[in-house]
């Protein structure tokens, strides 16, 4: 059977990809440790606050209160049932704050009087204002919801016509009118973050999808563009381009199995990167087939925007130097770490015409927001038309 | 047969003019050098044969075939070997050797059979599995050479193939060159070691400046171009001095070489039996005596007044 240059171009590829220790650290290991570094430091799925709790009422409205705080994934409850006990797991550093629920409190609540909650937080400032602020905003949320429900009741046995002050008022301007007293400031629970959290970056952070569309864009930049760029470089470097150049294999052919090559690097890079992350964060992905002509399409444009640079260098050396100098620099403005808005209008407006921010703007908009062919067609379009002209210019 | 027709080929950097309308052949079954310099325009000539690289201005026959617009056909007849390795360092000799048969459209059979036959005859059969990155260079440079044989070329351009390598393997490698000779391969090697243009080639083409300054058989060359034999005296040290004013008196020409005194002879055989007389009777008996047959490096010398030596510093 015939050897075909083609396989044989993308397999040495391949080969001398995976067996490159350094290569391999700085394709793989370093994106993973970045992500597993940025996500157990600012987000993960792990609660943000541990409080200890001692439960004096016992009644069912405490424990639905307390059911409903520990299901918000921003607080780790630990019950105790002496409150010496539980001050002491707090003093000792354990916990952020100690909740009480007083006994009465269920019986208050549906006797329609005040109920009282004590709560005790660490000395340290930060923890204090976080933890409070979160409290404040489930406590807010909790007696709306309860303030709602018993609107509801009240409203299921007020008689249509209520006598007051001489005349009668209908049921419905009562209700309209008590729902005015009871208007809160509504609080969301997922918002409730630590001090330090509450930037546009960390959340952007703390998001676990985004991270797989860092993974994917990584890749690209890293593996497509630079490692492209880096093997053809090292080719000329090593003078083997001249025997590819000297044998009668076409030019074509060489390019298609670089493609191909640089193709199986890339796609086994993505597959390694996602899987490892899905499995360390499990985050909630709306996965979707359009997801597969995104990579595609920026796997071919970063192949052949690495080439480019190649075939543009005065020599190797300097085209190695410029592409992995270019790669640091749009990992920082394609919206990889930080969202666009965070850049100055001359750095946005740069970053709007690389084709890697729209290789991140497609999988963020596909993958976290859940969005359709919206927000894939502009970024195919310009991923595509990153790569086509250069091919051009290559051959 | 001729097997590589070169005819005013010129190749320009800019400014810079790398060759300078270069003309010669080299027959069929020849081993042809090109010898000269670093900077001579041997590397440029030899890529532009290989298609690696356009000239300016020329033309390039291989084999009746024009190398520029047949470039395919011709690729297939000629085996390329540059300066560098041209091997992949984190790949086995095996995966090296086995790519470049893809690049040659072989079969897998017949790149196996070829492989058997090659390591044969290069001794490369140890080491063809490890990974090039841990072989020496004279073995790098035996894969390297074994992959451009590999597809048995009729024109085997090999660039400088053994520089950096002892004299000893140096030697082994001419052994493997004769024996590619014999297989049926035409040669065209550069060098910048005299001997080694003098020992291998049956013809040679010295180069200087982009331009080739003589061409023929080194024997011809040293008779036409090498001046006179030399015979080389070594007295003892200390009377050095003694022994150059007593040859002086017999009108000789005479130099300084070394410790040696060198003396230019049309017939050295003749006059070394009466240098030793004529020392002895004074007291002076040499230590030892050397003929010194003309080299291509005096021919280098005569033809571009530099001696090769300082051209290559």
């Amino acid at each position: 059977m015939k050897l075909n240059p083609i396989i044989e171009v993308a397999r040495k590829d391949m080969l001398s990809f995976f067996r490159s220790k350094s290569t391999l650290f700085w394709t793989l290991t370093f994106p993973l440790l970045m992500m597993l570094l940025f996500s157990s430091m600012f987000g993960g799925r792990g609660a943000m606050f541990t409080i200890a709790v001692v439960d004096q009422d016992g009644g069912n409205v405490s424990k639905a209160f307390l059911e409903d705080l520990n299901s918000t994934n921003v607080t780790r409850l630990v019950w105790f049932s002496s409150e010496s006990d539980a001050k002491e797991y707090v003093m000792d550093g354990r916990a952020d704050a100690l909740l009480i629920v007083p006994r009465g409190f269920s019986d208050n609540l549906t006797s329609g009087l005040t109920a009282e909650l004590r709560f005790y937080t660490s000395e340290d400032p930060q923890v204090r204002t976080a933890v409070t602020n979160m409290l404040n905003g489930f406590v807010d949320a909790f007696s709306e919801e309860y303030r709602a429900r018993a609107l509801a009741i009240l409203e299921e046995y007020m008689p249509p016509e209520i006598p007051a002050g001489g005349r009668n008022l209908s049921r419905d301007i009562v209700i309209s009118f008590l729902r005015s007293f009871g208007k809160p400031v509504r609080i969301r629970i997922a918002s409730i973050t630590k001090p330090e959290l509450t930037s546009e970056t960390a959340a952007y952070w703390k998001e676990e999808g985004h991270w797989i569309t860092v993974m994917l864009a990584y890749t690209l930049i890293f593996s497509g563009m630079v490692g492209a760029a880096s093997l053809l470089a090292y080719e000329k470097l090593l003078g083997t381009v001249k025997r590819l150049i000297a044998s009668p294999a076409s030019r074509w052919s060489l390019l298609a199995g670089k493609l191909l090559g640089g193709l199986a690097i890339l796609t086994l890079s993505q597959l390694i990167l996602v899987l490892l992350t899905i499995l360390w964060l499990r985050p909630e992905l709306n996965w979707t087939p359009l997801i597969i002509p995104v990579v595609i399409a920026g796997d071919l444009a970063s192949l052949g925007l690495g080439l480019l640079v190649v075939e543009l260098s005065p020599n190797p050396k300097a085209a190695s130097e410029a592409v992995t100098t270019v790669g640091i620099m749009i990992q920082f403005v394609s919206g990889l770490y930080f969202p666009l808005s965070f850049l100055p209008d001359p750095l946005r407006a740069v970053a709007e015409i690389i084709p890697f921010t729209w290789a991140v703007k497609a999988l963020d908009g596909l993958l976290v927001m859940g969005k359709g062919l919206e927000s894939v067609a502009a970024p195919v379009i310009s991923l595509a038309s990153a790569l086509f002209p250069r091919w051009a210019e290559v051959e | 047969m001729i097997a590589l027709e070169v005819e005013g080929l010129t190749k320009m950097y800019g400014e810079v003019r790398a060759l300078d309308f270069i003309s010669f052949h080299v027959n069929e079954g020849e081993i042809f050098g090109l010898l000269g310099p670093n900077g001579s325009g041997k590397t440029t000539l030899m890529e532009i044969i290989a298609g690696v690289r356009a000239p300016t201005s020329g033309s390039v026959k291989v084999f009746g075939l024009d190398a520029l617009r047949e470039r395919e056909k011709v690729s297939r007849l000629i085996g390329f070997n540059p300066q560098e390795t041209m091997l992949y360092g984190d790949l086995s000799g095996w995966e090296n050797l086995r790519f470049v048969a893809s690049l040659y459209g072989m079969d897998d059979r017949e790149f196996r059979r070829r492989v058997e036959e090659l390591s044969e005859i290069l001794g490369t059969k140890g080491f063809l599995d490890k990974r090039v990155s841990k072989l020496s260079g004279g073995q790098r440079r035996r894969i390297s050479l074994m992959a451009s044989v590999l597809h048995s070329p009729h024109l085997l351009i090999l660039d400088e193939p053994t520089v950096g390598l002892d004299p000893e393997a140096r030697r082994d490698f001419w052994e493997v060159i004769w024996g590619l000779r014999d297989e049926g391969s035409t040669i065209l090697l550069s060098t910048h070691y005299m001997e080694e243009a003098d020992e291998l080639c049956d013809r040679v083409a010295i180069m200087d400046k982009g331009r080739i300054v003589t061409l023929g058989e080194p024997e011809e060359l040293k008779r036409r171009y090498g001046g006179t034999a030399k015979v080389i005296v070594y007295p003892r040290l200390r009377l050095i001095g003694e022994a150059e004013r007593a040859l002086r008196v017999m009108s000789l020409k005479l130099t300084r070489m070394g410790d040696g005194l060198a003396v230019d002879t049309e017939e050295p055989e003749e006059l070394v039996p009466v240098l030793i007389t004529s020392l002895s009777s004074r007291g002076l008996e040499p230590e030892r005596i050397e003929i010194r047959s003309p080299t291509l490096e005096d021919v280098f010398l005569n033809l571009t007044g530099r001696p090769l030596a300082e051209v290559m510093e």
